[in-house]
């Protein structure tokens, strides 16, 4: 009693540790973004709110001149949704059918393949981002939502997800709808993606934040002001603090900073209700 | 309704493995066929070629007059109830039992008749807005067989549907399944390996060993007349007494293990060695013990309305279970004399175990 007590005291204040440092570092830009640049240049970072909320919210959302570029921040964080959705959306759709096919197709080469797509893994997109480029540069994508996401959007963790999920759904499934006359295309539809619910919660919420938090390549694909995403924007304002003489924006850059976290917590928040919905559900 | 016709039906699997070696069989109109056999024997993978579930890969099967040998599964107007019921668990009771006839352009008025005709006949009309979890194995089941009587097929197939059941709901669907038979009139077959299921449901009952089909008739027929030491052994319970023994001299008796004599009225040659069957209840207690089997008592299970009494006879110690009526006790090591009638001693030939 005495000791679990005790343990369970020591457990405590590691975890309000852990989340601290974890949380500490959101909260001061978050509270620090809502002071004058005068301000915090004069006190430092700051661990309440200020006055400005609004003000220096506004600025960054709605003028351009915030953000140092020609867009303004929800100019970019549309961009970053275009392409979060798009990467999240196109990878659920692409990696489901390709386990589709390669469970419950017999062809010829179906453990090759999958064994192929499954080796991509190993390879992350900066490995392959020059050929990508060029492909896309040739196609004419540059500069556009299309060439944005197409090229990141086979999905080889996907894959091998949906591949053991479709492997456990009992093959009596499937044969229960063959004889109720679903054809495959019925049968993926009907039974397998309502049954996928949990898995692509789970696999949109990870790709979701994953192509959100994308850097590298929106920044090859673009050189349009047009369509950058947050990510660069942030990376461009942080760039210029120090730039013309005057006292760094400080506050702006972090509201910012903060409002490029919002989206993907909204959506891992949204999701995750449905995520443990689809578990205490279908227990099959 | 319809007729279910095999002819030399065969099955090898893609790993080699030859499932089933040859089965004809011919199933009449509105017929209940219960397939039964010890686990492997290829109960499953028969109905499952019947189903078009398996590729054929010799013979035909016929429904009707037509060959459906690569007609697909849902072309060949059957139904089936698998043993771990296959319900879509994302879709409501109602649902699953309409998938069938959606996907077949039923029109959603005829649908719903029939769905609630079905839920009527099977008293599910509470459950049908409940999911597959929100039931019963027993109601679950009663939903798979739901979506197979809304279909109004001309088969329908049945693998080992009530083995997730407990004792008692299994007994209590068996009466339900066989009365729903009878009163939609439609041709069946029906895989299990309990003997009692087998017996009491079937008109006609196949008994399967290794993929060859030993013996196919009533389950009195069989019951009566075993065609080999393996039906023989399959079909009863407690199973039937094996003796190996020799054809006396005048060809008025077996002798068997240390003398013990057995009559028969049948003309085998003299000194034959074959295998004699009498089935437990097909043993009585003689008095005087004279022509009889003298065996000693080792164990005895009572179980009410019958006692199984657990004997041993002759030097090797050979075993012999005695089934009678009623309670009764022996002491252990007690010597009873075991006699039985001629017509109810069944022969078997020792190398084929083919019945004399
Ligand atoms: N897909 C397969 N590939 C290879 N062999 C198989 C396959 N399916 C079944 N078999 C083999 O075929 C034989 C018959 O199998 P089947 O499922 O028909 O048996 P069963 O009589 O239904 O047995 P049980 O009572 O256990 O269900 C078994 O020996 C099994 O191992
Ligand atoms: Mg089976």
């Amino acid at each position: 009693m005495y000791q679990s007590k005790w343990r369970s005291i020591a457990n405590h204040v590691i975890l309000i540790l852990g989340s601290l440092f974890m949380i500490l570092p959101v909260w001061i830009a978050f509270v620090s973004s809502t002071h004058t640049r005068e301000f915090l240049f004069q006190n430092g970072l700051q661990f309440w709110f200020g006055g400005h909320f609004l003000e220096n919210y506004g600025a960054i959302l709605f003028d351009t001149a915030a953000t140092k570029g020609r867009v303004t921040a929800l100019e970019m964080l549309f961009n970053s949704m275009v392409l979060g959705l798009g990467f999240a959306i196109g990878k659920v759709i692409i990696s489901m059918m390709a386990a589709y096919a390669i469970v419950y197709f017999r062809f010829r080469l179906a453990v090759p393949i999958f064994w192929v797509i499954f080796s991509t893994l190993l390879l992350p997109l900066e490995v392959r981002i020059v050929p990508s480029y060029e492909v896309v540069s040739s196609l004419g994508l540059l500069n556009t939502y299309t060439g944005l996401i197409l090229p990141l959007i086979a999905s080889a963790t996907g894959t091998f997800f949906f591949r053991q999920f479709f492997r456990s759904v009992p093959d009596e499934l499937l044969e229960a709808a063959r004889l109720d006359g679903a054809g495959p295309l019925r049968f993926f539809i009907d039974i397998l993606v309502p049954l996928s619910v949990t898995m692509i919660a789970a696999i949109f919420i990870i790709m979701f934040v994953v192509g959100w938090n994308q850097y590298l390549w929106p920044l090859l694909m673009t050189t349009d002001d047009q369509l950058y995403t947050i990510v660069i924007g942030i990376k461009q304002v942080y760039n210029s603090l120090y730039e013309g003489g005057q006292i760094p924006q400080f506050p702006k850059a972090f509201a910012l900073t903060i409002m490029a976290t919002i989206p993907p917590v909204l959506v891992v928040v949204i999701f995750q209700r449905m995520f443990v919905k689809g578990l205490v559900e279908t227990e099959k | 309704m319809a007729t279910v016709t095999l002819n030399r039906a065969e099955k090898t699997y893609d790993n080699g493995f030859k499932a089933l070696h040859g089965i004809d069989l011919h199933i009449g109109d509105g017929e209940f066929t219960v397939l039964v056999g010890p686990s492997g024997c290829g109960k499953s993978t028969l109905l499952r070629m019947i189903a078009g579930l398996e590729s054929i890969t010799n013979g035909e099967i016929k429904i009707d007059d037509r060959v459906v040998n690569n007609v697909a599964p849902a072309d060949r107007d059957i139904a089936m109830v698998f043993q771990n019921y296959a319900l879509y668990p994302h879709m409501t009771n109602y649902a699953n039992m309409a998938y069938g006839l959606k996907n077949r352009g039923y029109s959603k008025v005829e649908i719903d008749t029939r769905v609630r005709d079905a839920a009527k006949i099977l008293q599910l009309d509470d459950y049908l807005e409940r999911k597959p979890q929100q039931l019963s194995g027993g109601q679950r089941q009663r939903v798979a067989m739901g979506r197979a009587i809304v279909r109004e097929p001309k088969v329908f197939l049945f693998d080992e549907p009530l083995s997730n059941l407990d004792a008692k709901l299994r007994v209590d669907m068996r009466l339900e399944i066989k009365n729903l038979q009878q009163r939609l009139g439609i041709t069946s077959v029906y895989v299990t390996h309990d003997q009692v299921e087998a017996m009491t449901l079937a008109d006609r009952l196949i008994v399967m060993n290794a993929g060859v089909a030993e013996q196919i008739g009533t389950p009195i027929e069989i019951y009566e007349k075993p065609a080999s030491l393996f039906v023989a052994s399959f079909i009863g319970s407690p199973s039937m007494n094996f003796l190996n023994g020799t054809v006396s001299d005048d060809k008025s008796h077996v002798v068997i293990g240390d003398g013990s004599k057995i009559n028969l009225d049948h003309q085998i040659e003299s000194g034959r060695e074959l295998v004699v069957g009498v089935r437990p209840e097909h043993f009585t207690l003689t008095v005087d013990g004279s022509g009889a089997l003298k065996a000693r008592v080792r164990m005895i299970e009572s179980l009410g309305a019958e006692t199984l009494v657990y004997l041993e006879f002759g030097e090797k110690n050979e075993s012999v279970t005695l089934r009678m009526q009623g309670t009764h006790q022996f002491a252990k090591g007690q010597e009873l004399a075991l006699a039985t009638t001629t017509d109810l001693v069944h022969l078997f030939d020792r190398d084929s175990g083919k019945r004399l």
